[in-house]
């Protein structure tokens, strides 16, 4: 159950009334100093510990993961779309906890009566405001160097040709028209890719299909379908899926599904493992070495970090016994148990 | 058609905002600008290097600076302001720079070392909060767009050495997003697609001609082009572009009319621009697609699509001519250093 209070710690932390309150008041974009002191708070209010090396490690993470959200996105409404998947994501993950919910109902409210009623060209300066945030930030990310959406050099790799966005024609017209209105010539040209109509229009609604893939969970995508109800449907859903109803309707799934959301939350998990993963590092040599490039650049811009040598290995009799507590399938502090690791160098 | 030649080095990335690369004509530096976040980079020749002893020269022959936007703020530190487009404008005595910002509008002198006019906003009681879109007309007075709808005009001295406030000229109801002149036209656009035609008159006033509704997209970019080649009826015929969401639009300048639609891009386009002497137009898009197109303007206009290529993997943002013929162009990209530069061979 521990799972389940860490989740919701973070989740009531980071969606604490007043801190949304503040969070919709207008306001200038945050530097990236002040980001990461939120991310740090909030991914230090529940029990689970981070040392600074994992730290880093997943803030570029999710700093990049947002970055291509917001880069891909092919409108601005998109935007909209985007953070409903997030809202979404969060709601699967906490289903059965009413506090929770009815939050996120409100949450849903106020995103919605602000940045809904936001017209096309108001989100079109939200989104470049965003990308001014993430401008320079290149840090590879592997499960994006994996599934092929990012190149070797940190760009992402962007769909040539493909769906292009609600209500906009495939290019490769030409109409002219007389000083009447009447079509003079039309003429076709090659747009170089194969392009299509978009067929339908993502849902804004509280709950209701987005669309865009974007920003449902990346890592789903490597999970095999643990149901066998819906084995056969969920073949045939996207690689970005999320978490399905079914998935979480038996108490079992659940609480793998939930343990592996919060692992992959922090790292690329496996979820044909019971055990709890978080994967940060591949060894600890790798783990001396990671230098976090938004860190450094952060410093570089005149900020000075307290320093938490959390790369020291120390036994923490506290922290054993949250260990216990999370490993519930008893697996034990297995050679393989990547979260072991990660608490005991907390 | 047009061959990709090696890039210039920007040294630092292009931000992401609409018509993020300008030319300097006029100067034989044939320097070059784009915006990175609250700073002006601006490439200069490197024959400028007299008037920057203290700049070095880069390998492929160019001098680096940037004119950087910060203000004093409340607690005595200094904030930086985003610029939201950098352009030279075109004057009787000569070019100046101008920024367009979150704050407020700088104009320097052309190589942006001179800090000649400051406007901020909030001193006068103006709800501005951006400004956008930045167009010279009759060679004595600097037009720029606001986020009030209303267009901020100035006047400038015959020898460019005083920039006065003159008047917010009125006819949008959103935020202007661009603003481009022929003449003595004056196009702007708006947040909402609406397209305004205003004409300059006796060099000191500003009158509606026409309204063009838009259909609540954006129309970011706006080239304005008066075609040289004699119509049939005797008079120039001019059209000016827009886009909505991947589309240019032609429309006539005289009337409003709409001449013509090209479904020419999957994506937004963040440029546009039309070599003057030859009708050539280059588009560019986050589809990542530089496209070139032909107009011509004989007793009816005739448009072609003469050139495409994709950068892969790029956003791009900023389009120019390097001449009044079209023969080269350059292109910027959100997040890259790199000015992609296509030549006719």
């Amino acid at each position: 159950m521990s799972v389940i209070a860490v989740l919701n710690d973070i989740i009531s932390t980071m969606f604490n009334k007043r801190y949304m309150d503040e969070i919709f008041k207008p306001q200038e974009l945050h530097s990236k100093k002040a980001m990461r002191t939120v991310f740090d708070r909030l991914a230090h209010a529940s029990i689970m510990r981070l040392n600074a090396a994992s730290m880093d490690k997943l803030y570029d993470l999710m700093t990049m993961a947002i970055k291509y959200q917001v880069t891909l996105c092919s409108q601005p409404r998109d935007l909209l779309l985007v953070t409903l998947n997030h809202l979404d994501g969060i709601r699967a993950m906490v289903h059965n906890q009413p506090i929770v919910i009815s939050t996120l109902d409100s949450l849903y409210h106020s995103f919605m009566d602000l940045y809904g009623k936001m017209q096309y060209g108001e989100l079109q300066t939200v989104r470049q405001c965003l990308l001014t945030f993430f401008q320079d930030m290149h840090v590879r990310v592997s499960i994006f160097l994996k599934e092929g959406q990012q190149n070797q050099s940190g760009r992402f790799v962007l769909p040539r040709g493909g769906t292009v966005p609600m209500g906009s024609q495939v290019p490769g017209k030409i109409v002219l028209y007389d000083q009447t209105g009447e079509v003079r010539q039309r003429k076709q040209f090659h747009p170089g890719s194969t392009y299509k109509v978009a067929q339908k229009e993502g849902s804004l609604d509280l709950t209701g299909d987005r669309v865009t893939k974007l920003g449902c969970n990346m890592y789903s995508t490597h999970k095999p379908s643990e149901t066998t109800t819906s084995g056969v449907e969920s073949k045939k859903t996207s690689n970005h899926r999320t978490l399905t109803q079914a998935e979480l309707s038996t108490p079992d799934p659940l609480a793998k599904a939930q343990l592996d959301l919060l692992s992959h939350l922090i790292g690329s998990g496996s979820a044909s493992k019971t055990s709890f993963r978080i994967n940060l590092f591949n060894n600890d040599e790798e783990e001396e070495n990671y230098v976090s490039p938004v860190a450094n650049q952060i410093q570089q811009e005149g900020t000075e970090f307290v320093e938490i040598d959390a790369r020291k290995r120390t036994k923490d009799k506290y922290l054993d016994r949250v260990m216990g507590e999370m490993n519930i399938s008893g697996g034990g502090a297995s050679g393989d148990d990547d979260l072991l690791d990660l608490m005991d160098q907390a | 058609m047009f061959a990709k030649q090696k890039s210039i080095n920007g040294q630092v990335s292009a931000s992401m905002l609409h018509n993020n690369l300008a030319v300097n004509f006029k100067s034989a530096k044939n320097s070059l600008l784009f915006v990175h976040k609250s700073a002006a980079h601006l490439l200069c020749k490197a024959d400028a290097v007299k008037d920057f002893p203290d700049c070095e020269v880069t390998a492929d022959g160019h001098i680096h600076r940037d004119v950087v936007c910060k203000v004093p703020s409340a607690n005595q530190q200094i904030s930086y302001v985003l610029i939201l487009q950098a352009d030279w404008v075109e004057l009787t005595h000569g070019n100046m720079l101008v920024l367009a910002t979150q704050k407020g509008i700088k104009m320097y002198d052309e190589l942006g070392s001179t800090l000649i006019h400051w406007h901020g906003f909030g001193a006068g009681g103006e709800s501005i909060v951006f400004t956008k879109g930045i167009a010279s007309v009759g060679g004595r007075t600097i037009c720029i767009g606001s986020s009030s709808g209303q267009i901020i005009a100035f006047s400038v001295s015959a020898r460019g050495e005083i920039v006065k406030f003159e008047e917010y000229v009125a006819g949008h109801k959103h935020s202007i997003t661009a603003v481009a002149a022929e003449g003595d036209k004056l196009v702007s656009a708006d947040e909402n697609g609406d397209i305004v035609i205003h004409r300059h008159v006796d060099g000191t006033s500003f009158k509606l001609e026409h309204t063009v509704p838009g259909r609540g997209i954006p129309c970011n970019t706006l080239a304005v082009w008066k075609n040289l080649i004699v119509a049939e009826n005797s008079y120039y015929v001019q059209i000016f572009i827009r886009y909505s969401n991947g589309e240019l639009r032609l429309y006539s300048l005289s009337n409003g009319i709409l001449l013509g639609v090209i479904d020419a891009h999957a994506l937004s386009i963040n440029a546009v621009h039309i070599a003057k002497d030859s009708g050539r137009c280059v588009s560019v898009s986050e589809d990542s697609y530089v496209r070139v197109w032909e107009f011509q303007s004989g007793s009816s206009l005739e448009v072609s699509h003469l050139f495409a290529e994709s950068i892969t993997d790029h956003q791009l943002v900023g389009a120019r001519f390097l001449d009044a013929a079209g023969t080269s162009f350059a292109v910027t990209a959100y997040d890259s250093s790199e000015i992609f530069v296509f030549n006719q061979p």
